[in-house]
């Protein structure tokens, strides 16, 4: 009887033990080929630089959003321009100081000036109104507490669009564990993709052109909060060399909803390792 | 429904922000992701009543750095 045991469940249990060895095998290099894909990027990018070295940047950009609001009077084409700096002492201490002004269905609304420090878990914001005359808007702000969060999410996000391509280190906003997928085509391109998807459910795409080995594209696929799959894509174009770093000068965000709409980040100057002052990133109560 | 009609009761005031400093309202302010509306004028357009309404991004659930 025993015989028959070992005759019959020893085969069967070496095949799986095969199975789960060529698993884990398969999965092994897919791993060690997207952390090659990324090493390979960062030689690239980093040109005479240590990433190791990279302590902070300090970045001015512009941003223009075109979205779409409903406010109660059916959907209106919202449209804001913002010229910003953004100080970034790595990992966790931002400063940025946002000018914008807007128009809602063709019409200017107001400039806004904002400064947003984020210091680990403290948050400072505050933000001044101009009308079309430059007059300040005095006014009291019953969502500033909701509003702080949005903002402190806002700047968080930016810094990964603009930084995570030249550092390729998402770490400060989202720990990701990347496998590789395979080849694409990406305008006329052959690109290498590699993938991860994040505790909370987004799924990540990184696509490196496989004759620069830069980052071209980024993508986001997560379910919203009406329980629909977006699909964000980020495109990096016109990387040009700064302090040692290639940095993509140009990200055009598309998006499949229509809050957030499409972007457009320009890179106007960056500093790396930049001198901060020692108020830079003190949180005021 | 006393509980809905306090909400929306609530909300009138919360949302019925006061700005001054206009010769005339603006129809429309916006900060960040916050958009609001004239809904009255007084003091001969000098103070002005507003309902705001924060659009808020769809973005992906936040997420603790670190975690996996």
């Amino acid at each position: 009887m025993k015989t028959i045991y070992q005759h019959t469940l020893l085969p069967f249990v070496l095949f799986v033990v095969i199975l789960i060895t060529y698993g884990q095998t398969t999965s092994d290099s897919k791993r060690i080929k997207a952390q090659d894909i990324l090493r390979k990027a960062k030689e690239i990018s980093c040109k005479t630089i240590k990433p190791e070295d990279i302590k902070g940047f300090s970045v001015s950009y512009g941003k223009s959003k075109t979205s779409l609001v409903d406010f109660g009077k059916g959907e209106q084409e919202w449209v804001t321009s913002e010229n910003s700096k953004l100080n970034w002492s790595m990992p966790d201490k931002f400063n940025v100081e946002i000018d914008s002004e807007g128009t809602i269905g063709g019409n200017f609304t107001n400039s806004e000036q904002t400064k947003v420090i984020i210091n680990g878990n403290d948050v400072y914001k505050n933000t001044e109104l101009f009308d079309k005359e430059g007059q300040k808007i005095t006014y009291f702000d019953a969502n500033s507490l909701n509003d702080s969060k949005e903002r402190k999410s806002g700047v968080l996000s930016d810094a990964f669009d603009i930084f995570f391509p030249i550092t390729l280190d998402s770490t400060f906003y989202v720990s990701l564990d990347f496998t590789y997928t395979g080849t694409a085509e990406l305008e006329n391109k052959k690109v290498n993709v590699i993938e991860a998807i994040s505790k909370g459910g987004t799924t990540y795409r990184l696509f490196f052109d496989e004759k620069t080995h830069l980052l071209s594209l980024l993508t986001k696929s997560w379910k919203g909060a009406s329980g629909k799959q977006i699909e964000q894509k980020s495109f990096y174009s016109n990387y040009k060399e700064v302090s040692g770093l290639l940095v993509a000068h140009k990200i055009v965000t598309q998006s499949t909803s229509k809050t957030n709409g499409n972007t457009e980040i320009i890179i106007k100057s960056l500093k790396v390792n930049a001198d901060f002052k020692s108020d830079t990133f003190k949180v005021k109560k | 429904m006393k509980k809905t009609l306090m909400s929306i009761a609530l909300g009138l005031v919360l949302s019925a922000v006061p700005v001054t400093a206009f010769a005339v309202c603006a129809d429309l302010i916006t900060s960040g992701t916050t958009v609001c509306t004239l809904i009255g004028s007084a003091n001969g357009g000098t103070i002005c009543f507003y309902s705001c309404t924060t659009v808020k991004p769809d973005n992906p659930a936040p997420e603790t750095p670190g975690q996996n």
